[in-house]
């Protein structure tokens, strides 16, 4: 039953989004409840407008305003490379490096049995139809169990149609220390290793 | 090194601020006088496991909601480890009052232990000693946490496709083949580094005892030669997994075969054969870990239980290496001719300094 209380409703509804514990949601509620009305106004436009004005590209599932999205429709990108990768919130990252000026592909998911994703629950057919004129497929995926079987599947499914498949390489973080670094992570880096 | 357990709320113990110095220890106490309980908080503390429960939440006290389990250990620098559990917010553990990753954790004291449960690890199923060659390959390198963890979840993975309908399986299985032999290459070595250690310890002993070898068998049987071995083994189940449904190659059917004078323990050994076999292959473990710089304390449970005086005295000896041991016994006559560096009395849950001389003489460290 919806609670009467305004105060809980709201705390109710917070607490369902990812990350928010009830006493992050206690805390935001009582912000929004301190802030001017002007404040609260924007929020809920922007919570509306996301809704109703964002769709998916129905090219490559990136989130977008305009279909295609601006990645897709931009002449300037290479269209001999898509960098596939799991969820559209991973394609700013890979943006935000300025070394890749191909194009995306969003696969919507990772295989999880266990969350019942399979291969028909990701959006690979639309990678499929997308490989004309295609070179190389850079395979994006997290670096988790999930993300690799992922990856390992692509490959499997792409590289008989004769594209070059490529995998982001493994390694020891910058800053990071050879004593604390796991034998998985720098036995990759090992054999990921670069002649100089 | 541990110099200094302290606990709260834990088990039978009373409040306890104990101070042990290096060598081996021996506690004595009748039976339900926390002598269990005692080696189990300093179990717990520098690995954040019972070796008696999986669920740590059974530790506590009877009527408490919480307890405390906090130790500190002398390496090269003295680092305090912590671990804690509540009613109310459940498991915590700390490395020097701060977070710290599980192999930081794990980094700082290995121990090692025999309790009367580890007769499973002889006598009981294959997964108590595959569970054997994953504590020591951890204790080993507390990094190789990660390398059982992906093989472990992806084996997860795979038993639920396997379940459902298996399609993506071959994705599956070349994850698989990569994280098995990861871990198939550990486990290998480890057995090699024990089974070395055995041969040295049984030709420098007076025990009256048929050899003890131990031998790999992993699943696939080349399994550890390669990545593309594995992969060629678990193809070679493909069908029959799935029909049955189930994973049926992999380290999690690896087994560890154990024998005593050729034939396998757990069929041929008697109660006191098999308390033996254990208690050398515990000091083959510590020499193990010591080799490798990672010197553990020794835990041994009811130490004389099952063995007569002269075993028990010829045993004593092999541990007489040991920088720090524990050993807990009901009967202190049967130690009475046996050399220790120090000697405490447990009695309703309290410790307490022996009559015995603590400083009787010093063992090797």
């Amino acid at each position: 039953m919806a609670s009467r209380d305004p105060l809980a409703r709201l705390v109710g509804e917070l607490s369902r989004l990812p990350g928010i514990g009830p006493k992050t949601a206690t805390r935001l509620a009582h912000h929004v409840l301190r802030v001017p009305r002007s404040e609260v106004d924007a929020l809920t436009e922007a919570l509306v407008e996301v809704k109703e004005l964002l769709v998916h590209c129905s090219r490559c599932n990136a989130i977008t305003v305009d279909d295609p999205c601006s990645i897709c429709a931009d002449p300037e990108r290479d269209t001999s490379r898509i960098c596939v990768v799991e969820q559209p919130f991973n394609i700013p990252p890979v943006e935000r490096t300025g070394e890749y000026r191909g194009r995306y592909h969003v696969l919507l998911g990772a295989l999880s049995p266990q969350r019942g994703i399979g291969p028909d629950q990701i959006a690979v057919t639309g990678l499929l139809e997308r490989l004309d004129g295609v070179e190389e497929v850079v395979i994006a995926t997290n670096p988790n169990v999930e993300g690799e079987a992922t990856a390992l599947y692509l490959s499997r499914l792409l590289k008989p149609r004769g594209v070059r498949v490529s995998r982001l390489a493994f390694g020891i973080p910058v800053g990071g220390d050879l004593e604390y670094t796991d034998e998985v992570t720098l036995g990759r880096a090992l054999s990921g290793r670069r002649e100089m | 090194m541990l110099a200094r357990l302290s606990c709260e709320g834990f088990r039978n113990l009373a409040s306890t601020d104990w101070r042990p110095g290096p060598g081996r220890h021996l506690i004595v106490g009748a039976n339900g006088a926390g002598k269990t309980s005692l080696l189990e908080a300093l179990y717990l503390v520098a690995t954040t496991r019972s070796f008696r429960t999986p669920r740590v939440e059974e530790c506590v006290t009877r009527d408490l909601d919480a307890f405390r389990v906090h130790g500190e250990f002398e390496a090269a620098a003295r680092v305090a480890l912590e671990v804690g559990w509540s009613r109310f917010e459940g498991r915590r553990r700390t490395l020097n009052g701060g977070e710290a990753s599980l192999t930081e954790y794990l980094d700082v004291q290995p121990v090692v232990a025999w309790s009367s449960a580890d007769v499973e690890v002889l006598a009981g199923a294959p997964g108590a000693r595959r569970r054997l060659l994953d504590q020591g390959i951890v204790t080993l390198r507390p990094g190789s946490v990660a390398t059982l963890t992906r093989y472990r979840r992806t084996l997860r993975q795979k038993r639920e496709l396997l379940v459902v309908d298996g399609s993506g399986l071959d994705a599956w299985n070349d994850l698989l083949a990569e994280a098995a032999h990861d871990l198939q290459r550990l486990r290998s070595r480890y057995v090699d580094l024990l089974g070395v250690e055995l041969d040295r310890i049984a030709s420098e002993s007076r025990l009256d005892l048929q050899p003890i070898t131990v031998l790999y068998r992993p699943s696939p049987a080349d399994g550890p030669s390669g990545v593309e071995a594995l992969r060629a083994g678990l193809e070679e189940v493909r069908a029959a997994e799935r029909r049955r449904r189930m994973p049926l190659a992999g380290p999690h059917r690896d087994e560890l075969e154990i024998r005593l004078g050729g034939e396998e323990l757990r069929r041929v050994a008697s109660a006191g054969e098999r308390k033996a076999a254990g208690l050398l292959l515990l000091a083959a473990r510590r020499a193990v870990f010591a080799a490798a710089g990672r010197d553990p304390v020794v835990l041994v449970d009811d130490a004389d239980a099952e063995l007569d005086p002269r075993r028990l005295a010829h045993l004593w000896e092999v541990f007489a290496e040991a920088s720090q041991l524990f050993a807990t016994s009901s009967r202190p006559a049967v130690w009475e001719s046996l050399s220790t560096d120090a000697s405490w009395s447990m009695e309703a849950g309290r410790l307490g300094s022996d009559d015995r001389p603590v400083e009787k003489e010093k063992g090797t460290s």
